[in-house]
């Protein structure tokens, strides 16, 4: 890489004749760009075809959710946290019950906790199967997106059954989750799980072994494990350069602690690695959601909370932390002792990866290749938005 | 192989020829889960537009719109929910907090159209496009976001309970005060059920919030007997709670009398935001103190009137202290809202009989008003044969000599005749003076209702098996045995009906089932009527409806000096009496205020006023606005449009402000004081009439603009200036609440319209 | 590995004016003086093994007229997490910036700033990064109500559907629908 940087530089200094003053030029990529999640914009700055320097240019899906939130009541809340982001919307969800429960000392009935490990589970497998197809689509591959998100779709559909929504479920809430399962769910729960299972081989044929991917991926954005722990990367990003950190592990909640599952991990740090881990990470979810529905006790699926209209959360604050699929989704929350959250913080877990990350990581890599960084940190714009 | 390489993608080569998963729409639909959330629907028959479903909604989505055709009625609005998906998030709350289970979605998901406004809807069953689809998202009965159970109060057990008048409902404690009120969802459902229109949701509210001063403030802006009507209200607002449709009702009354009870009574002075203005010199005398009285005197009182009320009884409070007995209202706290009322300045004349102390025409010659309330003393006869005897007694009169501390005679088994709340009263009086008098009770209770129709409230009727009576319901009397010249038992033969089709009373008996409950005494609780005696020689001038007096919705009797509420009128119950009261000292406000009219401008004359400039300066502004003469300026003409449009509830909130009892007698108290004309009233005569504007733009002499958008600040400022003076003249929170509200709109807007002109 | 209780020793013996408690598990809460923030950060990365700073919050406490910094710092080994609380004056608000220390709380100070108003010192990107646009009050701050500015900014329409009569006072629903207070 740096020999590239000091051929291009030393062709700049030598200028061949006049017109060649412009040595640095600036590229704008976005807001609508197609090869980028959601609405954001990247300033680039380029000699020749390398990016020298890259600022990040969000807000464009800013819609105020942590002051809308204040101005809400503790259960009407739940209404709108979900829609914080799109692709991965439980772990918001999640996030948001547990924090009040933290607050307010509710329990939760064991059968709920099974629940929400399904459910977010589920999410998981979706965000992962939605990220795929972009990056997919980003190298010019589009039938892995028709693919990927056709078989997203197959969670959706457990989803609606489920919750009765397809992308913002409205379910997890202070106290449980708003549905028990629906009759026969357990089953169709196995059949998609099979089935998303048995497509695994064939996006391995179609996707991740496919020459066009390993040769745009591989060696592309490599984060080293220092950079990683300094930038303050999380999630599959972390694991991919070797780290086997997962909240679900480390900072465990629900009922992780009682279920099997392995924190793939990889060295590479580059792209096709991050890529990879992901790929490993559906197999691993796979496996929860059985053991889920395998081992799920009966009981009630809500604890009763007073009438939302006359509820107050005691005084106090919590920092709730969740492993989404893009890393780690913290809510810091806090009461005043009133019917409304006084404040709630919400860091999204693309918060560093979608700037910070990717400002540093850019540098020095080729124009090109910048899709390729993008994708692969997965990073999701209105996490960072709010 | 290499595990990767360029040939690995061809191996989805085997797909060819497999059937596509797409749907192709519109040809094909994909129907949805069962819990889908689709399209609202609403099941209007069960809807009561208690708005919950508005108020939990995050988005404002549902708007309570009057509907056509639906009418207030007990329990149920006028109102129903109106859905705009241009807002909603399909979040479904709204259908899982439901207080009747009528709103649910449906599998219905598609809506395609360019008009906006088919995206407001007023859903029924048939949903959005008014077809059939199968319904969607229900509510759960084990995810229930409403809390169904009542806060169970405590009481003293039976055993306790039946030989001693000691109070039986213990009240709430503060933590169950505080739990019973957060189930209230603050639909204002009782409120309109209510005779006097109390602000349950906002005490309930109060209380819920530990605001113990604020829920009395808001208790006693229409009730001046509040820990009376905290023990015995009749508590039409529980039947009508919207909680109860699914579960229990809201605890209200126990609410009541947590609240009343845990304020002390030296500090009701401070509950009262209405002061007693300067004493206007007029006179006003009442006839009985009870209930009805009380209450009709208490807001004379405030309104500056100097009140005597007139009391045949040692004491006040009428049937609530010679009727009730104490252990369901205990005397010192009838006493407590009794001197409260006299604290404010009312004179209350007891043990002086109208009619025989003193005449109902010195009344007349020495007062302005006279208000009669002497409600229902006197006990119905069954009439039926040998009810004359010395032992046969009328409950009423057996009640009062209770309470008097008379010493009444107690035999060892007693019949009482009744199915009402008296018929309860007495029957567990006499029951707990049997138990001190021989250590063992024994009362038969026997009513020509059955079980099931019997009018006393049901918890009355439980409470009393507990203790012990006996219960023959369903008979009725035909005569009281004796022998030997003393009473030895009641016959009675079984009631077939007692209404007729048409509702009207009309029993029938099956003369051969015959049974004799045996009792050495016989009382009749069958009812009561009114002695009116004391009218004289007024009775003939004064005009009748059927039986009764006619009277206005003033209840201005046809002499218009004599006004009459309480039980005669409506009822009979305390809270109707402290409902009538209150209007009837409305009534005579103005009647008064008529007759006074040179005096002082009348408060309908400033409000007249009022709503007037709104409409002509609304009419000026729009008509400035329509024609384009208000100006090229868009920014002016966005700041006028946007104006107007929450100007359009300007006149409809000073008219409601109006309506409302008590905003009245404040406004009223503060004209009263000042004597002189407090508005400049010539600057809203002088105003740009909007008939003045030519109908478009082009019209205009060119010079003119600016004169047109002076007009417009001319009205800012006057209705500024209005407002500012109306504010001046009134103390109380709400009225100063809407005067600046609206005065800071026009102040607002004025300002704006001078940075656009560059004033 | 040590435990929540170890932690706090840890700190109160460093730092005698902090006062810490455990909130639950793996969750320890330290408020500290303004002053010792920078000193505290420090010894957290390099000597008592947070490597992570997970975020950092900002509340608006308007009534006592400061605002509260609180640091949340994470130990891949310890697995504990460390809630740092400071407070500032909320009136021209100041504070150190740590990104010397921690590079990610360059963006978490940024939106600070950006939303609340709080500038940091050494943090030499505060540009605006959401609200690119907007030239009011920073927004999060507990003085700016969104209704009161949604009304004033946005004109609303109301809706003439055909089942609207006469008698639909649009007036009489719009008093209904802004009071969800």
């Amino acid at each position: 890489m740096s020999e590239v940087l000091e051929r291009i530089n030393r062709s700049f200094d030598e200028p061949e004749d006049e017109h060649d003053e412009v040595r640095e030029y600036t590229l704008f990529i976005g807001p609508n760009h197609p090869g980028i999640e959601g609405n954001f914009a990247l300033k680039l700055s380029l000699e020749g075809d390398t990016i020298v320097r890259a600022k990040t240019d969000g807000g464009y899906l800013h819609r105020g959710f942590e002051k809308l939130m204040e101005e809400r009541l503790f259960m009407q809340n739940i209404a709108i946290v979900c829609r914080i982001c799109v692709p991965d919307p439980d772990p918001n969800e999640e996030n948001y019950a547990r924090a009040v429960e933290a607050i307010a000392g509710i329990e939760v009935p064991e059968r709920a906790k099974w629940i929400r490990v399904l459910v977010l589970e589920l999410s998981r497998i979706a965000s992962h199967l939605f990220t795929f197809g972009g990056h997919a689509g980003t190298i010019g591959l589009y039938t892995m997106p028709n693919w990927s998100i056709a078989d997203r779709d197959r969670i959706l559909d457990l989803f609606e059954e489920l919750t009765g929504g397809r992308v913002y479920h409205i379910y997890n809430m202070p106290g449980g989750v708003r549905r028990d399962f629906p009759d026969g769910f357990e089953r169709r729960v196995h059949e998609v799980m099979d089935y998303i299972e048995s497509r695994l081989p064939d996006y391995d044929d179609l996707f991740f072994n496919n020459a066009i991917l390993r040769k745009r991926a591989e060696g592309i954005g490599v984060l080293t494990s220092d950079q990683a722990i300094r930038w303050g990367a999380t999630g599959p990003n972390l694991r991919a350069v070797g780290i086997p950190a997962d909240l679900r592990r480390d900072d465990t909640y629900e009922v992780y602690d009682k279920l099997e599952f392995d924190i793939p991990t990889l060295t590479g740090g580059d792209a096709l690695d991050r890529l990879l881990v992901r790929r490993k990470e559906i197999e691993e979810s796979i496996r929860i959601v059985r053991q889920v529905v395998d081992n799920i006790p009966s009981g009630k699926v809500w604890n009763k909370q007073p009438n939302p209209l006359k509820w107050r959360v005691p005084a106090g604050d919590a920092y709730v932390r969740t492993e989404s699929s893009k890393g780690e989704y913290a809510y810091y929350m806090v009461s005043d002792g009133g019917q409304r959250p006084y404040r709630v913080h919400v860091r999204g877990a693309s918060t560093t990866h979608g700037v910070h990350i990717l400002e540093n990581l850019l540098v020095g890599t080729r124009i090109e290749d910048a899709s390729q960084v993008m994708f692969s940190l997965d990073a999701c714009p209105p996490e960072v938005d709010r | 192989m290499k595990k990767w390489s360029i040939l690995r993608p061809f191996d989805s080569l085997k797909f060819i020829g497999q059937k596509p998963v797409t749907i192709r729409v519109p040809f094909e639909s994909k129907p949805t889960a069962e819990r889908y959330r689709g399209f609202h629907i609403n099941d209007l028959e069960k809807c009561i537009g208690c708005g919950t479903c508005a108020e939990i909604c995050d988005n404002d989505a549902i708007r309570m719109v009057p509907m056509a055709g639906v009418e207030k009625e007990t329990g149920k609005s006028d109102k129903r929910p109106a859905i705009d998906y241009g807002r909603c998030c399909w979040c479904g709350l709204c259908v899982d907090i439901c207080t009747t289970n009528s709103l649910g979605m449906t599998q219905e998901y598609i809506h395609i159209d360019p008009d906006v406004n088919t995206f407001y809807i007023l859903p029924d069953m048939e949903g959005i496009h008014k077809t059939e689809y199968p319904q969607g998202y229900t509510a759960d009965e084990e995810v229930n976001f409403l809390d169904l159970e009542r806060v169970p109060m405590k009481e003293l057990q039976a055993e306790e309970r039946k030989d001693s008048f000691i109070e039986i409902v213990k009240g709430f404690s503060k933590e169950e005060a505080q739990k019973e009120a957060s189930r209230c969802v603050a639909c204002g459902l009782c409120t309109d059920t209510c005779p006097a229109h109390m602000n349950i949701p906002e005490y309930i509210d109060a209380v819920w919030r530990d605001d113990i001063e604020e829920a009395g403030r808001q208790i006693y802006k229409n009730n001046p007997l509040p820990d009376v009507c905290g023990r015995i209200c009749t508590h039409n607002c529980e039947t009508a709670c919207s909680i109860g449709n699914r579960g229990e009702p809201i605890s209200i009354r126990w609410l009541k009398r947590y609240a009343m009870d845990a304020i002390p009574v030296g500090d009701y002075r401070s509950l009262v935001d209405q002061k007693v203005v300067k004493p206007l010199g007029k006179n006003i005398a009442v006839v009985g103190g009870g209930s009805s009285g009380l209450s009709a005197g208490y807001y004379l009182a405030l309104m500056g009137y100097g009140v005597t009320i007139y009391e045949a009884y040692p004491e006040a409070g009428g049937m609530m202290r010679y009727g009730i007995p104490e252990y369901r209202l205990p005397y010192d706290v009838l006493d407590k809202d009794i001197r409260f009322i006299e604290e404010l300045g009312v004179t209350i004349k007891t043990g002086t009989r109208v009619g025989e102390d003193v005449s109902l025409d010195r009344l007349h010659e020495e007062n302005d008003a006279v208000l009669i309330a002497t409600g229902f003393h006197e006990g119905r006869s069954t009439r039926t044969p040998g009810t004359d005897h010395e032992n046969v007694y009328q409950a009423v009169d057996l009640l009062a000599k209770i309470t008097m501390g008379e010493e009444i005679r107690v035999d060892e088994k007693i019949v009482v005749i009744g199915g009402g709340n008296v018929a309860m009263d007495i029957a567990r009086s006499l029951g707990r003076k049997q138990m001190q008098k021989y250590g063992k009770l024994d009362v038969t209770v026997t009513s020509l209702e059955s079980r099931d129709i019997m009018p006393a409230d049901e918890e009355e009727i439980l409470e009393s098996q507990e203790e012990g009576l006996a219960f023959y319901p369903g008979r009725g009397p035909s005569e009281v045995r004796t022998a030997d010249g003393k009473v030895t038992g009641l016959k009675t033969v079984k009631c077939t009906r007692v209404f007729d089709e048409n509702g009207r009373f009309s029993p029938q008996f099956d003369e051969s089932d015959v049974m004799v409950l045996e009792g050495s005494m016989v009382i009749e609780a069958i009812g009561q009527a009114p002695d009116m005696a004391y009218l004289g020689e007024f009775s003939e001038q004064l005009e009748y409806d059927g039986r009764r007096l006619k009277v206005d919705e003033y209840f201005q009797t046809s002499l218009e000096w004599l006004f009459v509420s309480g039980d005669i009128i409506k009822g009979p119950d305390v809270i109707n009496g402290i409902a009538t009261g209150h209007q009837a000292a409305f009534g005579i406000d103005r009647y008064l205020q008529k007759a006074a009219q040179d005096e002082l401008e009348t408060i309908d004359q400033v409000m007249e006023l009022v709503v007037d400039f709104e409409e002509r300066s609304t009419s000026y502004v729009e008509k400035a606005l329509s024609s384009g003469s208000c100006g090229t300026d868009t920014g002016c003409r966005r700041m006028l449009a946007r104006f107007l449009e929450r100007k359009k509830g300007f006149a409809g909130r000073i008219r409601d402000a109006l309506s409302e009892r008590n905003l009245r007698i404040h406004l009223r108290q503060e004209l009263g004081r000042e004597q002189h004309r407090y508005f400049d009233f010539a600057l809203l005569d002088n105003l740009p009439e909007a008939a003045e504007l030519p109908d478009k733009a082009a019209e205009l002499p060119e010079s003119a603009e600016g004169t047109r958008q002076k007009g417009i600040s001319e009205h800012l400022s006057a209705g500024y200036r209005l407002y500012n003076d109306l504010l001046r003249l009134t103390a109380n929170k709400e009225l100063e609440f809407l005067f600046e509200s609206l005065r800071d709109e026009y102040h607002e807007q004025l300002r704006i319209m001078q940075d656009l002109l560059g004033i | 590995m040590t435990n929540e209780q170890d932690i706090i020793n840890r700190i109160e013996a460093a730092y005698p004016d902090a006062v810490c408690k455990k909130k639950q598990e793996r969750r320890v809460e330290a408020c500290l003086p303004p002053d010792r923030l920078f000193d505290f950060a420090g010894r957290m990365q390099s000597h008592w093994n947070f490597p992570h700073l997970s975020a950092i919050s900002c509340v608006d406490w308007i009534n006592e007229g400061e605002f509260e910094l609180v640091y949340h710092f994470w130990s891949y080994e310890e697995k504990i997490l460390v809630s740092a609380k400071i407070r500032i004056p909320r009136e021209e608000a100041r504070f150190i910036s740590i990104t010397e220390l921690w590079q990610p709380a360059k963006f978490f100070e940024r939106d600070i700033h950006e939303m609340f108003g709080v500038v940091f010192e050494g943090n030499d990107d505060l540009e605006k990064y959401i609200l690119t646009e907007w030239e009011g009050p920073p927004p999060m701050r507990k003085d700016f109500v969104t209704r009161d500015f949604a009304n004033r900014f946005y004109h609303f329409k109301e809706y003439e559907a055909e089942w609207m009569g006469p008698q639909q006072n649009p007036q009489a629903a719009d008093v209904q629908g802004g009071s969800n207070e």
